[in-house]
């Protein structure tokens, strides 16, 4: 009798599947571990593990607030970056005086380094919030924009040409065929953009803040806490793979099977 | 039975006058009709027959309104053609399904676009999976389906809108001969060809002279039209046909056509 999988099954599958990744994982920590206590490496270079974890215990409730500030200002970034970025991929694609004037400009933008920005935007926009915000949405922005881009454009001449002669307009044919068959790299775009949008963030906050990981870890940085300082970074990871995986899932929810095996149709994306 | 642009079951006809077609891109120019002339009568099954390459497409593209003739006009119910033509149902090459939309999604795309009433258009849409055999899969995704079974529900999807005109592009080229087979003899199980006028495109000699009432005989590109035939088997035609001393004639008659003009 043939047997269909119960999701139970899949979804243990899928643990089998990662297992040998979080073995590895598990067998670094414990040589790091080891090593550290086998050489004596001083806890001012190498913090151990163990010593890391317990910071993050003592030190949960501080590391807590000020990774909801960071989050805060990444995932404005993102979203500010997301709702311009998709329609500007739409205009540039629909608009051939755009995409001649527009297009080349941003493309060429991107070989300034974003990061070197921060400085410029404080001093424009202060210390608060916004200066991180705008430095996370200007780095996040282009991944988007790109993929938008590629993504539109790739829909296959063959299904526009059936929705012609269907009699659709421009409007159904991009929301009904253009736009679906460009998610899946609308996506890719914006999961790259979530990762660029923390260190964004974190970037404003190195040159100056009074709150959010990024200053926590000029703070432990100044007082020789090396251990405080990995900590941070473990939140920092935590954060992006959380804010990784939230797109992830709405993609999952937004997005019919066959198209959410995403491709990265990225190109040329840098920091 | 009334259909969108009120012609009545007497069918359309297809008048082709004079039509050159050229590409240009980047300004070498590539010719791919010349002087093309070509009547269809309302309800009748016209075959395109031609090299590879030599511009069959482009010719069912123009009478779908989906190209612009680069001179001459087409006229469709005697009328003519000025932007796309949509009482038109197409059959490409490929099976074009959209990846994201069920089989049945799919085969209703032409109601959602045209905004038809739902119920009935549901149900039209259920008969006409039934009939190629994909009750079942209704809620399938194209990539869950073989070559044929996709071709089969592209199939139905030209025909969920009852157009008064098919337009299909070699549409079983890519299956294999069994498959081929089939499918030939399901056009007139579904109705695809009877009260509507089809415009066939192929470079199947014998799968030509099977369908068709009217079979055009395309040079190599730029194409121009080397010869009619007239094919005067009675309609629905069953694979008897393929064993008459006839077909055979029509068919051999034609291979003659390609073999002097160097096609073959
Ligand atoms: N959209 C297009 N742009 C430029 N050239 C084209 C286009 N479509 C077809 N052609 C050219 O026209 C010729 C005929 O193409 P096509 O009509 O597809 O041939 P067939 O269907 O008979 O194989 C080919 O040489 C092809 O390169
Ligand atoms: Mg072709």
């Amino acid at each position: 009798m043939p047997r269909r999988n119960t999701f139970l099954e899949k979804q243990g599958y899928r643990i089998l599947d990662s297992l040998p990744v979080v073995a590895t994982f598990i067998g670094i920590l414990v040589m790091w571990e080891g090593a550290t206590v086998l050489f004596e490496i001083p806890s001012y270079t190498l913090p151990a593990p163990s010593e890391i974890g317990a910071v993050m215990i003592e030190k949960r409730w501080q590391l807590y607030e000020h990774s909801q500030i960071t989050l805060m200002e990444s995932a404005i970034g993102l979203g500010l970056s997301i709702v311009l970025s998709i329609p500007l991929g739409i205009l540039i694609v629909y608009s051939k005086l755009i995409e001649r004037t527009v297009y080349p400009l941003l493309v060429a933008s991107q070989a300034v380094p974003k990061v070197a920005l921060a400085p410029i935007f404080v001093v424009w926009f202060g210390f608060g919030l916004l200066p991180k915000v705008l430095i996370a949405f200007f780095i996040a922005f282009f991944p988007i924009v790109v993929n938008t881009v590629v993504g539109l454009s790739r829909t296959p001449p063959e299904m526009i040409h059936l929705m012609r002669s269907l009699g659709a307009s421009p409007l159904q044919i991009l929301l009904r065929v253009r736009l679906m068959s460009a998610a899946p790299y609308i996506f890719a775009g914006i999961k790259i953009a979530a990762a660029f949008a923390v260190v964004g963030a974190i970037v404003g906050e190195f040159i100056a803040a009074s709150s959010g990981l990024g200053y926590m870890q000029l703070v432990a940085n100044n007082n020789f806490e090396i251990p405080l300082l990995f900590a941070t970074l473990v939140a920092l990871s935590l954060m992006g793979i959380f804010l990784f995986y939230l797109v992830a899932l709405v993609e999952m929810l937004l997005l019919p099977k066959p198209l959410r095996k995403s491709e990265t149709g990225l190109e040329g994306s840098t920091l | 039975m009334q259909s969108p642009d009120g012609n009545d079951s007497n069918g359309v006809g297809i008048s082709v006058c004079a039509i050159n077609m050229a590409f240009e891109r980047r300004g070498s120019r590539v010719d791919v009709l010349s002087d093309i002339n070509l009547d269809i009568a309302p309800r009748k099954f016209c075959s395109i027959l031609g090299p590879s390459g030599c511009g069959k497409s482009t010719l069912l593209m123009l009478v779908a309104g989906l190209y612009q003739p680069s001179s001459g006009r087409i006229l469709v119910n005697g009328q003519t053609l000025k932007g796309c033509y949509s009482d038109c149902g197409i059959v490409f090459q490929t099976d074009v399904l959209l990846p994201w939309l069920s089989v049945l999604g799919n085969v209703l795309l032409p109601a959602d676009v045209k905004k038809l009433p739902k119920a009935a258009a549901t149900e039209r849409a259920r008969t006409l999976l039934e009939q190629v055999g994909l009750n079942g899969f209704e809620t399938h995704y194209p990539n869950e389906l073989s070559g044929g079974m996709r071709q089969r529900a592209s199939l139905c999807r030209a025909l969920l809108h009852e157009p008064a005109v098919m337009l299909m592009d070699e549409p079983f080229g890519a299956l294999d001969a069994l498959t081929r087979e089939r499918m030939q003899s399901d056009l007139t199980k579904l109705g695809a060809t009877d009260p509507r006028t089809v415009l066939f495109i192929t470079h199947d000699i014998e799968e030509a002279v099977f369908l068709s009432d009217q079979v055009v005989v395309l040079s190599q590109r730029p194409a121009s039209i080397l010869r009619q035939f007239d094919v005067n088997f009675p309609h629905p035609r069953t694979s008897d046909i393929r064993r008459t001393q006839e077909f055979h004639h029509i068919v051999d008659e034609i291979r003659e056509l390609f073999r002097e003009t160097g096609i073959l």
